[in-house]
């Protein structure tokens, strides 16, 4: 019985991991971060967007026209709690905790350390910070897409009409 | 960073003029101001500040200040002179080595250049501006290179201020003249400006009319270019995962007239090369930290021909170079907002790689203009250093660029 009752529990558990998407990556080994940025407010702008074929754009960019215009040093910059300006508006970075193997990978890749960040997030209520700590993948894309122009990660390609996957 | 404020004693490549002396003087030094003008007194002034210089190379830190990082040295005998730990592992190894007679075309084809920036001072040839209506916010094509202007949106398309000064970034990296520190590979390159990208992004399209354009091919409705390239840098990625039949084509026809296209790998976090970088006969360039390692940042395939230093995060230590950034001629923004001309150890990305190979390309025609494609491909090898192998890529080309003596040798 206890057997069973533990089977369940661990089947729960899995499909739990798995609606956030977490499953994939533990079964792969070390998490990999892809990076999603806020989907560009494209309705007027999309009569003069080229298809996906023949559109181009800046290599230190990770995106050719349907997500924000930000370049690798704006995703370093901003993840150090430094203001970056995409036309006129601050970008918000969103994070995970600093324990998720998720956040490790992804901050890691730039060269920070998860637990600093926290640090400065929480010291965000008296310095008007843009970053924003995150529970889970869920809660992540929420962010992003709630917070335009904003920047995070997730475990696997997502995309919605508010997020897509940059870089 | 910003270095826009050190001051050293440097001697001047561009006051004191003639190329023989320059290669004596080199490397070069002393910052001045455009505008100055040097009689014989302030020639004889620059030659004995060169002495003094080398005279205590090896005791101060001045060349660390002096050269940007990823220069590197190329001559042992300069380089026991230089600290050590100045060194970068992944540095190119041309701050010694003086352009030669030969003024070599180099076209940027970018998001416009900031022709008013003092390190790209007599550096720029006239340009165009390529981008086509509708997706050109000033209207149409015209021979203004200069990018979009500050706070310019794409309807509702949002961007950072690093869209307005890419293309100056990338062009100061191949050519800046030495002012505040801005040290191009080749500072006696010449830079033909030619802009494509905009707040609204750019197309297949105007890409092959600018890289046409570059080379001195005809445009329909474009005054021909009156400085046809050598070199072409493509700091730009996109379209498909393989090259187009037509750009293929474009490529080929080029190459095959000794037209070297170097173009940025991309920065998708190890995913495959898109367009340019794919096409073959184009130098495609990955990104390397100062460590010689591949940057996690860098597009990554077998296709991957050559990697330069291209930054990212900072490394530990107190080395100069473990700021892991590069130094670039760019604009930021003033207390006031203001935008104003600086220097910035910013770069970050093979967008910044691939200059850095292009200037070594001009560097090396600088000495041996006739060279073909494929000679400089057969000799490339002599100039190459092996870079950090990859898991991820098993099959991938390791080469780092590193100069040596012998570029300079006709």
């Amino acid at each position: 019985m206890k057997i069973f009752q533990n089977l369940i529990r661990l089947t729960l558990a899995a499909a739990i991991y798995g609606a956030a998407g977490v499953g994939t990556v533990l079964a792969q080994g070390p998490a990999e971060a892809v990076w999603h940025c806020s989907r560009a407010n494209t309705a007027l702008s999309q009569n003069k967007a080229p298809a996906n074929e023949d559109n181009f754009g800046l290599a230190s960019s990770g995106a050719q026209g349907q997500a924000i215009g930000i370049s690798l040093l704006d995703l370093i910059d901003v993840y150090s709690n430094k203001v970056v300006q995409v036309s006129g508006r601050p970008l918000t970075a969103c994070f995970l905790p600093g324990n998720s193997p998720l956040s490790l990978a992804a901050l890691n890749a730039l060269g920070l350390k998860a637990a600093n960040m926290q640090l400065q997030a929480r010291k965000s209520a008296i310095v008007q910070s843009k970053l924003q700590m995150v529970t889970d993948e869920p809660a992540m894309l929420a962010c992003i897409a709630q917070n335009y122009p904003a920047v995070g990660y997730l475990s696997q390609s997502t995309e919605t009409d508010q997020v897509l996957s940059c870089f | 960073m910003s270095v826009s404020n050190f001051s050293f004693v440097e001697c001047d490549l561009r006051a004191s003029g003639a190329a023989q002396a320059a290669t004596r003087a080199w490397p070069p030094s002393r910052v001045q101001k455009p505008s100055q003008r040097m009689g014989l007194l302030a020639h004889l002034k620059t030659w004995l500040s060169c002495g003094l210089w080398v005279a205590v190379w090896g005791t101060s830190n001045a060349w660390a200040q002096a050269r940007p990082w990823h220069l590197g040295l190329s001559t042992p005998a300069v380089t026991a002179k230089a600290r050590l730990a100045d060194l970068a592992p992944a540095a190119i190894n041309t701050a010694d080595i003086a352009p030669g007679s030969h003024r070599i075309v180099v076209a940027v084809i970018d998001s416009g250049v900031m022709a008013e920036h003092p390190s790209l001072a007599g550096r720029l040839l006239p340009g165009y501006d390529m981008q086509s209506a509708p997706g050109n916010l000033r209207g149409d094509r015209s021979a203004n290179f200069a990018p979009d202007d500050l706070g310019a949106r794409c309807a509702e398309r949002a961007a950072s201020q690093g869209y307005r000064t890419h293309g100056t970034e990338v062009a100061s990296l191949i050519a800046g003249n030495g002012v505040n520190g801005v040290w191009g590979v080749n500072p006696r390159a010449q830079i033909v400006p030619i802009r494509v990208v905009g707040a609204c992004g750019m197309t297949r399209r105007d890409l092959m009319d600018a890289v046409r354009w570059a080379a001195g091919l005809p445009v329909a409705g474009v005054p021909d270019n009156p400085n046809p390239a050598r070199v072409i840098n493509l700091s730009l990625a996109g379209g498909g995962a393989t090259c187009s039949a037509g750009l293929q084509a474009l490529v080929n026809q080029l190459t095959a007239q000794g037209v070297f296209i170097v173009a940025a790998a991309g920065n998708n976090f190890h995913k495959p090369l898109f367009e340019p970088a794919n096409c073959k006969g184009v130098m495609s360039v990955g990104a390397l930290d100062a460590e010689n390692r591949i940057e996690v940042y860098s597009a990554m395939d077998a296709r991957t021909q050559l990697y330069a230093p291209g930054g990212g995060k900072g490394l530990d230590g107190s080395q100069s170079w473990a700021i892991n950034k590069l130094r670039v001629a760019t604009y930021d923004l003033d207390f006031f907002g203001r935008e104003r001309a600086n220097v910035l150890d910013r770069g970050v990305g093979t967008s910044y790689a691939a200059p850095l190979v292009a200037g070594f390309i001009s560097l090396w025609l600088s000495y041996q203009p006739e060279k073909s494609s494929a000679a400089v491909m057969a000799e490339l090898p002599q100039y190459l250093r092996a870079v950090e192998p990859h898991l991820k890529c098993p099959d991938c080309l390791l080469q780092g660029i590193a100069a040596n003596n012998q570029l300079r040798n006709p």
